[in-house]
Formats: structure tokens, C-alpha cells, sequence
């Protein structure tokens, strides 16, 4: 057959089978594992924050000090922040499986500046909550550890998220593959389950 | 076309393995190690520097237990001696047990579920060399009066508390690279129930270590914090920082990090025994059951008090034992439908799973308040110091339970290296040697065990107190042997790798002649992408699929 008689290059690609997906599922496992021992790491920590703050009010001790005044105003706004967050998040996942790249980068922009701003507030909690850590008492040990882990564990989402954001933007995820974007919203969304747990153990029940 | 209506010539077998990239220069000397992504090279690694730091922590564990002798002044002198009793206790399972069992399966778990390299390699790697240096920075900081409990250093306590968190992180990063693996890049046709009992054992490990392994970083977090910022607290003081951690080398939770001993038994047997394992379903099972039950990290004494005497921890201990029966009667039916050879790793692969049983059943009792065992007799530890603040959070009883578990590892460990020499160095170790091993090793485990179980039924029974002192020296004997038995696995395993590299004699892929699953069908050493393709298995034993389709041909 002659040259000239071959098909366009366009409808050869067109009529080509899909290639194979490398490596299904691979980081949204390895996620889900990571995810899991990162919820057993808070729930240790939480446990031992409800089990001594038991101990203290049955043995008739104050389990915050009289004159430390945690508000809840920056709790609150940070919950719902994430709470919308966990939904642009997904509004990502959810546009990248319809090809819609422009709002998948809007909705994961949206999510890391709700991250950022959370981790603003968080930052800003920390001084006006006046909980001295030099005390001969465990409370302030446990609400900074865990809440600050939290706040690592947010930032941690964010580079996760951030990095599939730029290989989002680099065209790695489409409607065939968009296993890295659906992995960080996995993540994302557990961090959220551990500050809404962290706001009612903690910044609720104080 | 599966696998066994392939061509049964060597030609076939050899067409599978994968051919070097065009223009892939194959990495060589210190830039080989160092920069290597291969999941052998980093499997070969955490072996190596798991059974040296092996030899560290049990020769710890040697002088622990001659610091039981006496007032307890006799080795490193009393202001040492706790320091040495916890470095020796976490390096059993943060620098041997775990990373020894982790290097097993990151070089050998791809390859047997088909597999061209482990999941998130360079995460592998990066989880290998942060687990080195973090187990560097732990030593390093006990050496600067850094011991966790001491009272000594704060600033050195803070860098041990840190490494104890990096060691941690690196072996659940590790964890999940071998567990994504197992559940991810499995070969076409490999089902779940057609893993091989190695790479089952290990998803169920893995994904229980990480679980296990987050809420050990969580504890020592908490104890960084307080020492580091709250220093007035209970959490800081160094009388508690100790019992907050030491739940990780107790019963239940130290059984978590023997999960994949039943894997490399259950392996080294069916393949010696030349049959396909009967009942194999059941064998998977008994080995997720054991793991299931095995869970311990919420068993945490510091913050429950009495927890070790809850009605549910002795029953979770006491249902223990049941699916390591369930592995022996199944493992027992292969040897009998087959003619096992009586080669090296079935043999420390079953002596592991023996001394397994043992720790089961010796663990049970301890639960049990009215025989005392939680704490030695109070003639003991009024004379000795050393004695009285290593057992305040940990008596003997526990010493020699963690004993047996590591002298079980251990000797799962020497077997699954044995087995999988091949795959690891390029050609298999000398059974003589691994025959000895089983001597070796095996009565080790027993030595370092059963004198500190005895010591610790020294509350409860009279006259065990006055012969103290040699339990104590038996116990350091044990420990001394396993320490021996650590180098006596890693230099055979130097040697045959520095002799292939020279260009000694490899093993055929099937080195054993007895292989059923897939890693014995790539190269010994395999080479770099294990495989270039592979058909759809179609049983649990690939293998033997393709030996019965060359005997039907």
C-alpha cells in the first residue's frame, strides 16, 4: 500500500486502544493505610486526654485553670471552614473525573487557601488561649499536642494536595486516572474527622 | 494465556525476566546502595543492619539481665543500668525484629506477588535511611546521657524521644509500601486467597504494625512535649516517661511483630513438602486470626492501671494460641501429604513457630493476678536497684516473654533468609550452617527466656528467689548466644553476596528445586524490574502449574 493511502496520524490515535492504567489504585492504598495510622496516633492521644480529664474532675480538680479562657469563636470558624473545605475538596475529585480542569484547579485552590486560613486562626488561637505549659498539670501538654499535631497534619494535607495540584496541572489526571487527587481528598477528609472530633472533645466539653 | 499453558522450556522461563531499558547503565559500588530504589538492594540493607543492631540489643539484653545479679552494680554500674535495660528493650523491636521482618519483605514480597518493584519505591527508601539515622541518633543520644527514664540530659532525652518517633514513622512508611504492594500490584490472576502465606502474613502485619506503630509515635510525642515544654508535669517526670512506652514490648502488643513468622513457616514448609498446601484457606485464615488478635496497642498500663488483669486481655491472650495450632495442624497435613526435605529453613521455620507456641501459652498466665507475675519477689529487688527500676514497668516474667518473641523472629528471620538466599545474594547459604543455626538460635531463645520466666514466678513461689543469680547469668548466656546467632546470619549472607558480585557461582531461579510461587521464577539475583511479563496465574502455586502442564506435554 502506498504511502498517500494510509489513514491521517489523527484517526490512528483516535481508533487505538486505551493504553493499560499504570499502577490502579496504588496511592489511594497506600493512603488508606497511612490515613489509618494516623487516626490511631489522635485516637491515642484524644483517649488519654478524655481518661486523664475524667481522673482530674472525679478527684474534684479544675481540668482547665480558672483563669485560662479558651473561646470558641476561632474553633468554630475553623470547623466550618474545613467542613467546606472537605466539600471543594471533593468538588476537585468530582471535576477532574468529568475533565473539567478549570474547576478542579479552582476548587483545589479554594481548599488550600481554606487550609491556610485554618492554620492562621489556629496559630492566632494559640495566643490568646494563655495556657502556661511550665504548670505542674497535664492539660496543657495535651491540648497543645494534639492540637498542634493537628495543625502538622493540616499542613501535611496541604503539600499532599498541593502536589497533586500541580500534577493535576500538568495534565496527569484525567477522567481515566485521577487516583492522586481522589488520594489527598482522602487524606483531606480525615484531618477533617480529627479536628471535628478535636473541636467537641476538646474546644466544646473544655 | 495463563501461565500454565505456557511453554515449559527453560527458554520460556528465562523469556519472563526482565530485559535491561535501552541505554540503562546498571548503577555500580557505593552509588548502587546509596541511591537505590531497588526494592532487593533495600531489603538487603534493613537485613544487614537489622542483624548487626541485633547483635547490639541482645547483648543489652545480656548485661540487663546480669544487672539482675547481686545489688545489680556489676556490669555498667547502677546509674547505667536502666539506660541499658530500655535501649535494649526498644532495640529488639524498633532496630531487629521489625526492620529485620520489614527488609524480608520489601526484597521478597514484589516478587512474589509478580511484581516489577514495591509500591512507592523511593518512599521505601527514604523510609530505609531514615530509619538508619534515626536508629544512629537513638544511640548516639543514650551515649550523651540521653536515656528515657534516667533523669539525665533533657536536651539528649529530647533527641531520643525524636528518634524513637523517626523509627517509627520509617517502619509504618515501610509498612505501607510492602502492604500497598501486596493489595495493589499483585499480577494478573493472583486473587487475594492466591497470595503466597509470606505476602498474606505481611498485609495483615503491615497494616496492624502501622495501626500499632501510629499510636507508639503518638505516646512518645506526648512525653517529647511534656519533656520539652511542661517539664513540671507527670508526663515529663523520668520515673513515668518509661511505663508510657513500655507497653510496646509487653504482651499483647509484641506478638503483633511476630505476624509474619507464620508467613516464612508456612512458606519454607509447602515449598519443602513438594505438595500444594491442603487446605490452604484455612492456613490464611489461622495466620489473619492470629494477627487480629494479636492488637494490643490500646493495652496501655501507664494510663489503665490493671489493665493487664481485665478478664477481656487475658481471654484475647489466652485465644491466642488457637490459630498458631490452626498453622502447625495445617502445615503438619502438607508435610504428611508430601516428603518434606529436611533442609535448613523448614527447620528453623517450625522451631520458630514451636517457640512461638511457647510464648502464646507462657503469656496467658500473666494476666492471671493471684499468681503474682507482674511484679519479683521482694527479697529481689530490695538489694538491687537496677532490678527494682527495670521491673517497676517491666518485671522479669515480661523480659522473658520478649525474649522468646525475638528468639522466634529471629529464627523466622535466619529461615526466610536461608530460603530466600537466591533471590537475596544470588546463591544459596550453606544448610550446614543453617542446621547449626537452628541449635544456635534455638537454644538462645530458650535460655534467655525461660530462666527470666522462672524469676519471674519468684513472688509467687518460694526458693526461686535464692537461685536468682544463676537464672539471672543463664538468662545473659541466652541473650549472648542470640547475639552470636545475629552474626552468624548476616556473614554468610555477606559472603555469598561479595562472591556473586565477583562473579561466583548463581543459582538457578529455582535454586531449591521445590519452588511453587512466582519469586522463583526470576533470576537469582533477579534482575532490575524482576519481570518483563507475566501470563495470569491461575492457582496459588504457579509453579506447579507449569511442572504439571510439562508433564501432561
Amino acid at each position: 500500500m502506498a504511502a498517500t493511502h494510509l489513514p491521517p496520524t489523527e484517526v490512528i490515535i483516535n481508533d487505538a486502544p486505551d493504553a493499560p492504567i499504570a499502577r490502579p489504585r496504588v496511592l489511594m492504598v497506600g493512603t488508606a493505610f497511612t490515613v489509618a495510622a494516623v487516626l490511631m496516633g489522635f485516637a491515642t492521644l484524644i483517649g488519654i486526654y478524655l481518661t486523664e480529664r475524667a481522673d482530674s474532675i472525679a478527684s474534684g480538680t479544675a481540668w482547665i485553670p480558672d483563669d485560662v479562657v479558651i473561646p470558641l469563636n476561632q474553633p468554630n470558624v475553623m470547623l466550618f471552614a474545613l467542613l467546606a473545605s472537605s466539600v471543594t475538596i471533593q468538588w476537585a475529585v468530582d471535576a477532574a473525573r468529568r475533565d473539567d480542569r478549570q474547576h478542579a484547579y479552582l476548587a483545589l485552590g479554594i481548599t488550600l487557601v481554606f487550609g491556610l486560613g485554618v492554620i492562621n486562626m489556629g496559630a492566632y488561637l494559640y495566643t490568646v488561649m494563655g495556657l502556661d505549659m511550665a504548670v505542674d498539670s497535664v492539660t496543657p501538654v495535651l491540648i497543645y499536642t494534639i492540637t498542634a499535631a493537628h495543625l502538622a497534619l493540616l499542613a501535611g494535607a496541604m503539600v499532599f494536595t498541593g502536589l497533586m495540584a500541580f500534577r493535576a496541572l500538568g495534565g496527569q489526571y484525567t477522567s481515566r486516572q485521577y487516583d492522586g487527587l481522589s488520594a489527598a481528598a482522602l487524606f483531606w477528609h480525615a484531618q477533617v474527622v480529627v479536628f471535628v472530633v478535636i473541636w467537641y472533645a476538646i474546644y466544646i466539653t473544655k | 494465556m495463563a501461565i500454565t499453558e505456557t511453554s515449559t522450556t527453560t527458554e520460556a522461563l528465562t523469556a519472563s525476566t526482565a530485559p535491561a531499558p535501552a541505554g540503562y547503565i546498571e548503577p555500580t559500588g557505593l552509588g548502587a546502595v546509596l541511591g537505590s530504589g531497588d526494592h532487593k538492594t533495600i531489603g538487603r540493607l534493613y537485613i544487614g543492619f537489622a542483624c548487626a543492631f541485633g547483635i547490639v540489643a541482645f547483648v543489652l539484653m545480656a548485661i540487663s539481665s546480669l544487672q539482675g545479679i547481686g545489688d545489680g552494680g556489676s556490669v555498667v554500674g547502677l546509674t547505667s543500668a536502666f539506660a541499658v535495660f530500655t535501649l535494649g528493650q526498644l532495640s529488639i523491636v524498633l532496630l531487629f525484629a521489625v526492620p529485620l521482618l520489614v527488609g524480608l519483605a520489601t526484597a521478597i514480597v514484589p516478587l512474589q506477588v509478580g511484581a516489577n518493584t514495591v509500591a512507592f519505591p523511593r518512599a521505601a527508601a527514604g523510609a530505609f535511611w531514615t530509619w538508619l539515622v534515626s536508629a544512629a541518633a537513638l544511640l548516639c543520644a543514650y551515649a550523651i546521657d540521653g536515656a528515657i527514664g534516667s533523669g539525665g540530659n533533657t536536651e539528649s532525652q529530647q533527641l531520643a524521644l525524636l528518634a524513637l518517633i523517626g523509627l517509627a514513622v520509617a517502619l509504618i512508611v515501610a509498612s505501607v509500601c510492602v502492604v500497598t504492594t501486596v493489595v495493589a500490584l499483585r499480577t494478573d490472576g493472583m486473587a487475594l486467597d492466591r497470595v503466597p502465606f509470606f505476602s498474606w502474613s505481611m498485609l495483615v502485619a503491615g497494616g496492624l504494625w502501622a495501626m500499632t506503630l501510629g499510636v507508639f509515635v503518638a505516646n512518645a510525642l506526648l512525653v517529647l512535649i511534656a519533656v520539652k515544654y511542661g517539664t513540671a508535669n507527670r508526663f515529663a517526670v523520668a520515673s513515668s516517661q518509661w511505663p508510657q512506652l513500655a507497653w510496646l514490648v509487653a504482651p499483647v502488643a509484641v506478638f503483633t511483630f511476630a505476624i509474619p513468622v507464620l508467613g516464612i513457616v508456612a512458606d519454607a514448609v509447602s515449598n519443602f513438602s513438594g505438595v500444594r498446601q491442603p487446605r490452604r484457606g484455612f492456613v490464611l485464615f489461622a495466620i489473619a486470626a492470629f494477627g487480629a488478635l494479636s492488637f494490643g496497642a490500646y493495652l496501655q498500663p501507664f494510663f489503665n492501671e490493671g489493665a493487664w488483669h481485665q478478664w477481656i486481655v487475658v481471654g484475647q491472650s489466652a485465644l491466642l494460641v488457637l490459630p498458631l495450632l490452626m498453622v502447625l495442624g495445617g502445615l503438619a497435613a502438607a508435610m504428611k501429604a508430601g516428603k518434606p526435605k529436611l533442609a535448613s529453613p523448614p527447620i528453623l521455620g517450625l522451631v520458630a513457630l514451636l517457640l512461638l507456641v511457647l510464648a502464646a501459652l507462657l503469656a496467658i498466665p500473666f494476666g492471671i493476678q493471684s499468681l503474682q507475675l507482674a511484679a519479683p519477689a521482694d527479697s529481689l529487688v530490695a538489694t538491687n536497684e537496677a532490678l527494682r527500676e527495670a521491673a517497676s514497668s517491666t518485671p522479669p516474667y515480661l523480659w522473658g516473654l520478649l525474649g522468646l518473641v525475638a528468639g522466634a523472629i529471629a529464627i523466622a528471620g535466619a529461615a526466610g533468609v536461608y530460603l530466600w538466599a537466591p533471590k537475596l545474594v544470588g546463591r544459596r547459604l550453606g544448610d550446614g550452617l543453617g542446621k547449626l543455626l537452628v541449635l544456635v538460635l534455638g537454644a538462645g531463645a530458650l535460655l534467655v527466656s525461660l530462666p527470666l520466666l522462672l524469676v519471674g514466678l519468684s513472688a509467687r513461689f518460694d526458693g526461686i528467689a535464692d537461685a536468682a543469680d544463676a537464672l539471672f547469668g543463664a538468662g545473659a548466656a541466652g541473650a549472648a548466644i542470640l547475639a552470636v546467632g545475629s552474626f552468624l546470619v548476616i556473614v554468610p549472607m555477606l559472603i555469598g553476596r561479595l562472591d556473586v558480585i565477583r562473579g561466583g557461582r548463581i543459582d538457578d531461579a529455582d535454586a531449591w528445586g521445590t519452588g511453587q510461587t512466582l519469586e522463583w521464577l526470576a533470576d537469582s539475583p533477579p534482575a532490575t524490574g524482576n519481570f518483563a511479563t507475566l501470563d495470569p496465574v491461575v492457582s496459588s502455586e504457579p509453579l506447579l502449574d507449569l511442572a504439571t502442564a510439562g508433564d501432561a506435554a
